[in-house]
Parts: C-alpha cells; structure tokens; sequence
C-alpha cells in the first residue's frame, strides 16, 4: 500500500493542498473532520491528522481545539504564482511533446492561438 | 491536536505459573484505534481480560476515563469481546437480545438485530437463525458478539482477537465498523483490539503497542512508528557492515535486508543501499524478535 | 419481580423448557397418579410413586439449568462477567429457582393429595421429604456439568428415598421426621445459596 515511498498522509496533505491553492474551500472553512475523512477513505484517523497538521506545517490551515481545521487565507499572490507555475510546468510538457512529433515552433504557436480561440468562443 | 487518554496503566503486574505480565506504565489514547501486537502466549488476552474486568486477580493501577471511579460506569462504558467463552452455550440469538436487556442497560435491540442482518445472520421469517450459539461456525460466533456489542452505547470497546475468525470481506466490514464507531463519538469513542496478524487491521490501527512475553516491547503513533524504523535493503557486499548498525538483520543469497533506527540512518551513508517506509508488520516483526534476543 | 423471573429464564435452554417445566411436568405426574389410581388401592404406593417422580424430575431439569455452577470456572460467561448486573441477577435466578421449586413441590403433592384423599400426615411427610431429598440432591448435583453424573445420582438419590421412605413408615414417625427434614432443608439452602454465591465471585480470579 505504500511502497510508492511517498506515505499516504503526504499524499492527502498534497491534495487538499492542491485544491485549497485552486481555491475549492472559502477561507475560513473547515476541513472535514479527520475521523470522518479516515472513515471516507477507509484509512486509520492518525494518517488523516497526520495529513492536516501537515498542511498546518505549511500555513494553509490552523487548528482549532475541539473544531478541527479551518483553511486560512491563502496570499492571492502566492496563488497566481502557483499558477503560473503550473502553466509553465504544462507549456514545457507541450513543447516537448511537439519536439518529439517534429512540429516546427511556428506551428506550435498557431495551434496554442487556435485553441484559445476556440476556448473564449465557447 | 491535545491528546488525551482514556485508559492509563500503572504497575500492573499478574503472575502465572511460567509466565508473568508486567507493565509498568501504559496509556491507550482517546478518540483513536489501537492495536495490541504480539504472538500467542505474549500476555494479550490476560491484558485485556484484565482491562474488561473479567479478571480481578491482579497488581497495579488502572485509570479510566479520566478519574471515573463508579464500577457501574466503568462496566457500561466498556463494550468487550473475546473469543472464549462468550454468551452461554445454548442461547439463540432472540435469547442473547433478551439477556443483553438485562445485563445492560444501553443496550438497543433493534440495532442489535438490525447489524445481524446486515452480516448476513437471518433474524426473522422462515430461515430465521435458531441455532444455540456454540453451535454457530467461529466466523458466525464473532459476528454476533461483534453485532452484539456495537449494538451498546459505549466509549470504549475491548477487542480480543476479532478479526480472528473472520474471512477477509467481513474483516473489511469490522474495520469500516471501527472507524463509524471512532467518527460518532467525535473524540469520545476508542478501540483497544488485540491481533497476532496486523496486516489485516492495519489500515484502521491509529496506536500501536507491541507485546513480547507479558511485556511492552514497543508503542507509539503508527506515522511516529513508521519513521522511527526505516526498511533498509543492500547488497551482499555490505552485509557485514550493515549487520553491525541495523536493528533487525536477514540476509538471502539475493541480499541483505533490516530495519534501521532512524538515528542510525547516517551511519549507512557510503553504502549502496535503498530506504522504504515499512509496514507496521514489519515493524512489529523486527521489534518482536529483538526482544526475544535481548531477554 | 418481573426481573427475578427474567433472570431465571435466562439460564433456561430454550423457551419450550418453561412449557415443560411449568405445564407438562405437574399434569404428568398428576396423570401418573390418576392412572395408578385406577389399578392400584394404597397411599403409600400412590405416595411413593408422587414422591419419586418429582425427585426425578426436578433433578434431572436441574441439568438443563444450572449444571456446573457450583464449580467455580473461570473461563466461561465471560460477556455475563463483563456486566455489572451479572452477580446480582445470578442472585435472583438461584433465589427464585428456590421458590420456583417450594410452589411445584407444594402444588404437585398437594392437588392430588386432596382429591385422593391422602392423610394429612402423610402428605406433609412427602412435602418435606421430598423437598428435602431434591435440595440434597441438586446440592451434590451442581458440582457436575456432564448428564451421565446427573443420570447416575438421580438414579441413586431415588432409590435412597424409596428406603428411606420404607423404614420412615416401618417407624411411623412421620411428623418428627418431617420437622427434622424441613429445618435440615432450610439449613441444606442456606448453605448451598453461600457456595454458589461465592463460587460466582471466585470465578474473577485465578
């Protein structure tokens, strides 16, 4: 189950860190509790509190005795740079990928313009 | 997060014939799972038989629930199971509901009948089950005394080799159990079951104590656990080296393979070897046979 | 009240054991007596068989539901062991078992006894000779768990009574023996209600 190496809590601690950057909780809402989530996940309840205080290491959420854990503002600067990350991290991705089919950069750019078209028109 | 106990052991010390259980200090934590490991013969059901109070011949102290001092309440927090003798041998399963009525007092029956059903135990109509209880498979006994004892409110259950008897499906059924237990009673509720074979419970164990001959051999956080030991492989060139820092040590004729104590980790550094995060089984293994060595 | 009988109840097998134990017993032996009644002419005989019927019974009922108790085992009941309900209602299924069994006595000896017109000093002989004999009985019986010693001394107990019975009516001294069995009785309940009280107790330690 875990010789992937990476433990099970890093795991869900990097996913709810992924969605709390993507902005899918409010600031100030609470995470599921973490004997309901082990439940949900068929997990023991120390790996899932293992997860949150790990997120709380990282400031993305603060524990609250007898409440559980609420996500904290996120910097809108440290997000758009999360972001833009991302959007490099992809845009290299397609560059490589180009290299390997032998599509001229020229070519590249065009269809990057096609589909941005295509996106804002629907 | 504040961790609380719910259980806390002092000098607690039973002395049998060839065997002795001595346990100077023990806390089980509140609101989590905990697994009792060892062997056969390694002291946990005189352990558990001791914190359910079926057995009263004993030495030492045992604090519950934070200073709770009634018997009576102590008794009807505490839901046990065991693998004995449990209900008597001829009741049926309408007998058991009755008896439950009388022995305690938050006992729900038609929860009682509604958890037999959903384990397959036929509790009405033609193919109603009417069976004496000794004369039910294993695999059917536990899943009664298990319907049995989640069908009380309690804050406490006292498992004794529950997942035992049981085929690999209804053991996943136990472990969701636990863990609906564990999630109503939001902090209040724990679990203290004993096994000899953790794998199967191990996705639910939050606490681990390992058992050696009567003995605490090891405890902890399964997570604090599982970076304290580190699972270590090399080749055989390095055998010797490696023997003299690991904590546990197996060689094959493809390699070398032991735990290491995270302090040790560095003493490693030079050789050619890869680190995995072990399973609890492991750690309970390479724990368990240390002790016997030491003692 | 309503505890005491539930509590009982809970060491029965199964529930046609109170149909067999609370109906079919008594109209049996009464029916045994009413056909011997037909053929044979004596109060003694109809007395003997009364008296040896319900001994036998009674001891052989017993098995079903308190076999053994009077051994301390400790590694049985455990679920019972874990309540804190358990010694008090063991405590009220001895006691109304004690009840239960003066009222099947009285009223299975009684009844026919009136309508067979039986004399009275006969009659309160069997009361308490009867009594006595079962009380005696079941105290020895509890030490057992298997039905083969059940079946044995059951067998013996009755036998015994049946001489014992012969050589009470060669004396002709029913009413002091009657008086002397009952206090025995009382005596014979008190100490056996310690055993099995303390036994149960016991059954928490090594």
């Amino acid at each position: 189950m875990q010789n992937s190496g990476v433990p099970i809590y890093q795991q869900i601690a990097g996913q709810f860190k992924e969605d709390i950057l993507a902005g899918k909780f409010k600031q100030g809402e609470f995470l599921p509790s973490i004997r309901g989530l082990a439940k949900d996940l068929r997990i023991s309840v120390i790996t899932t509190m293992k997860a949150y205080e790990e997120l709380e290491k990282n400031g993305l959420v603060t524990a609250v005795q007898g409440k559980g854990y609420y996500v904290n503002a996120q910097d809108s600067e440290m997000l758009k740079e999360q972001h833009i990350r991302k959007m490099e991290e992809h845009l290299l991705n397609a560059i490589s990928a180009a290299r390997i089919a032998n599509v001229p950069d020229s070519e590249l750019i065009d269809i990057l313009k096609m589909l941005i078209e295509t996106e804002e028109s629907g | 997060m504040y961790k609380s106990n719910v259980i806390s052991i002092n000098n607690l010390s039973k002395k049998f014939k060839n065997f002795a259980l001595d346990i100077p200090s023990l806390d089980i934590p509140k609101g989590f799972a905990t697994a009792l490991i060892g062997e056969n013969g390694a002291g946990k059901s005189t352990f558990i038989n001791i914190l359910a109070g079926i057995r009263l011949d004993y030495k030492g102290t045992i604090d519950y629930f934070n200073g709770e001092k009634r018997e009576k309440v102590i008794r009807e927090s505490i839901g046990y199971t065991g693998p004995g003798n449990y209900f008597m041998p001829h009741w049926t399963i309408a007998q058991i509901a009755d008896a439950s009525e009388l022995l305690f007092e938050k006992f729900n029956k038609d929860k009682f009948y509604e958890i037999c059903q959903s384990l397959g135990i036929q509790v009405s109509g033609i193919k109603k089950q009417n069976k004496g209880f000794n004369k039910l498979s294993d695999g059917m006994k536990m899943k009664v005394v298990l319907a049995n004892v989640f069908a009380r409110e309690t804050k406490m259950l006292l498992l004794d080799e529950p997942a035992s008897p049981l085929d690999p499906l209804m053991r996943d059924k136990l472990c969701q159990m636990i863990r609906e237990y564990i999630e109503q009673g939001n902090g209040g509720n724990s679990v203290l079951f004993s096994t000899h074979n953790i794998t199967d419970m191990e996705n639910v164990t939050d606490y681990a104590i390992i058992m050696e001959k009567g003995k605490v051999a090891e405890q902890g956080f399964v997570e604090d656990l599982k970076e304290k030991y580190i699972l270590v492989k090399g080749d055989n060139e390095d055998a010797d080296k490696a023997e003299k820092i690991l904590f546990s040590f197996q060689k094959s004729n493809y390699g070398f393979e032991g735990m290491c104590l995270a302090e040790n980790i560095d003493k490693l550094a030079g050789l050619n070897i890869s680190r995995e995060v072990p399973e609890l089984s492991q750690i309970s293994i390479a724990v368990m046979k240390k002790y016997t060595q030491l003692i | 009240m309503k505890n005491y009988i539930e509590s009982y109840h809970m060491f029965f097998p199964d529930k046609k054991f109170r149909f067999l134990l609370y109906l079919v017993y008594p109209i049996t032996v009464w029916t045994i007596l009413y056909v011997e009644n037909i053929f044979f002419d004596g109060n003694f005989i109809l007395a003997l068989t009364a008296a040896s019927v319900t001994i036998a019974v009674e001891c052989l009922a017993d098995f079903f539901v308190f076999a053994g108790y009077a051994r301390k085992e400790s590694g049985k009941n455990e679920y019972l062991k874990t309540s804190v309900k358990y010694t008090q209602l063991l405590k009220s299924a001895f006691l109304s078992d004690v009840i239960r069994r003066m009222s099947s006595v009285l009223l299975i000896i009684c009844v026919p006894a009136a309508v067979l017109k039986i004399p009275l000093k006969l009659t309160i002989y069997l009361l308490f000779s009867v009594y006595f004999f079962i009380t005696a009985a079941l105290f020895i019986l509890r030490f057992f768990d298997f039905s083969a010693a059940y079946n044995f001394i059951t067998l013996i107990i009755v036998i015994l009574y049946m001489f014992f019975s012969i050589f009470i009516l060669d004396k002709n001294s029913f009413v002091v023996t009657s008086i002397i069995l009952f206090i025995s009785s009382l005596l014979l309940i008190a100490i056996h209600i310690n055993i099995l009280f303390r036994v149960v107790k016991e059954g928490y330690y090594d």
